[in-house]
């Protein structure tokens, strides 16, 4: 920390905060690492007008020599923070709207990388019915909702999140798994039905059985009605 | 303020023009003439006819393949900037590439780490005038 005798401090953990951030950035996962830039980049544009608004308070006449390099870290700090925020929203704004098939396509390969948790709605809803149905769009739609499902798992093994995810995995396949598990319990995991059975005990059986050769993990149970009308709240 | 033409010929490969304006409004301002091609086939064609004025590539990785290259090589797509940097290295081994890309994978940036003649920039986290730096570094150098 800074303490008020030690502005000279300054200036190295300023290069330390940086080395922090890129650090930090390299180490984040998947989707985590996305936030974090945005945080980042929030952050940073914030403490950047703070200090311009200090050193406007603080240099007197001193100030216009200094003014343009200020004006261009500001300007910096803006257009990143913007920037980085402007072509998320167009790029999901168009992808639900599309006016081409080379920009739909441009737009899949960007959410195949970049995609959040809060668009395997859209992407779900865009399978479902796509604008343009050649191999390569049906192909790129799976593979986004894959890359996804692959990076909010890596994110979060917490009961919550795996019930989430179990109940996710279920509404995409549900027509599915409906038919092929009726009357079944199921174990879901990764976005995959990876043990079912009628009885309850017999799956958990599996499920141990599966631990014990994998290694620890969590899976979503749930029991799918003989009706396929619905199916039983899951259960970790 | 636009500065004194470095004789220096770019050449920036992406399909996605409105995404780069920034890129190459930057780079020409520092006096590099940018030419620019929105396709696989045709930046390879252009390629091929000045490979002798182009002092430096700048490439996207996620593009459709077109008629040069398959889905199955390219990944449907995904990685046709890949098969683009293999097929243009053959033909010019010490021509530097930047990579500028969204692609977040960390094999892929790592793939290219390991190129001589190559850097790996990713487009979230990439100023115009750091391109710009970099630019000017691997033209100097």
């Amino acid at each position: 920390m800074v303490v008020e005798n030690n502005f000279a401090a300054l200036p190295p953990l300023l290069g330390l905060v940086g080395d922090l951030v890129q650090e930090t950035r390299e180490h984040a996962p998947g989707e985590k690492q996305e936030l974090f830039e945005y945080a980042v980049a929030a952050h940073t544009s914030r403490f950047v007008e703070g200090v311009i608004e200090s050193a406007k308070a603080s240099c007197n006449g001193s100030w216009p020599v200094l003014e343009p390099g200020w004006q261009d870290v500001r300007a910096r700090a803006e257009a990143f923070e913007k920037g980085v925020r402007e072509e998320r929203e167009k790029r999901v704004q168009e992808l639900g709207n599309p006016d081409s098939e080379e920009d739909f396509r441009a737009n899949l390969f960007w959410i195949v990388e970049r995609g959040q948790e809060d668009d395997l709605k859209l992407l779900q809803r865009l399978k479902q019915d796509p604008p343009y149905t050649s191999d390569e769009i049906v192909q790129l739609l799976d593979l986004a909702m894959q890359r996804i499902r692959e990076r909010t798992r890596q994110r979060d093994d917490s009961p919550t999140a795996v019930q989430r995810q179990g109940e996710g995995a279920y509404g995409l396949h549900k027509e599915e798994w409906d038919r092929r598990y009726a009357g079944r319990y199921i174990a879901i995991y990764q976005g995959e039905v990876i043990a079912s059975d009628t009885k309850k005990i017999k799956l958990m059986e599996k499920i141990v059985r599966k631990q014990r050769e994998e290694g620890p993990f969590r899976a979503c149970v749930m029991k799918i009605e003989s009706s396929a009308a619905g199916s039983k709240k899951p259960s970790l | 303020m636009e500065k004194k033409p470095t004789g220096k010929k770019i050449l920036f490969v992406d399909d996605e023009i409105r995404w780069t304006t920034t890129y190459v409004e930057e780079l020409q301002a520092e006096g590099y003439e940018v030419h620019q091609v929105t396709n696989v086939d045709n930046a390879l064609q252009f390629f091929q006819k000045n490979r002798h004025y182009i002092a430096l590539l700048i490439l996207d990785l996620m593009m459709p393949p077109g008629s040069s290259f398959t889905n199955e090589e390219t990944h449907i797509g995904m990685r046709t900037g890949v098969c683009f940097y293999d097929t243009i290295r053959q033909m010019a081994p010490k021509l530097y590439v930047i990579i500028l890309t969204n692609v977040s994978d960390e094999k892929v940036k790592e793939r290219f780490d390991q190129e001589r003649y190559c850097t790996f920039l990713r487009k979230p986290e990439t100023f115009p005038y750091e391109l710009a730096e970099q630019v000017r570094a691997a033209v100097k150098g």
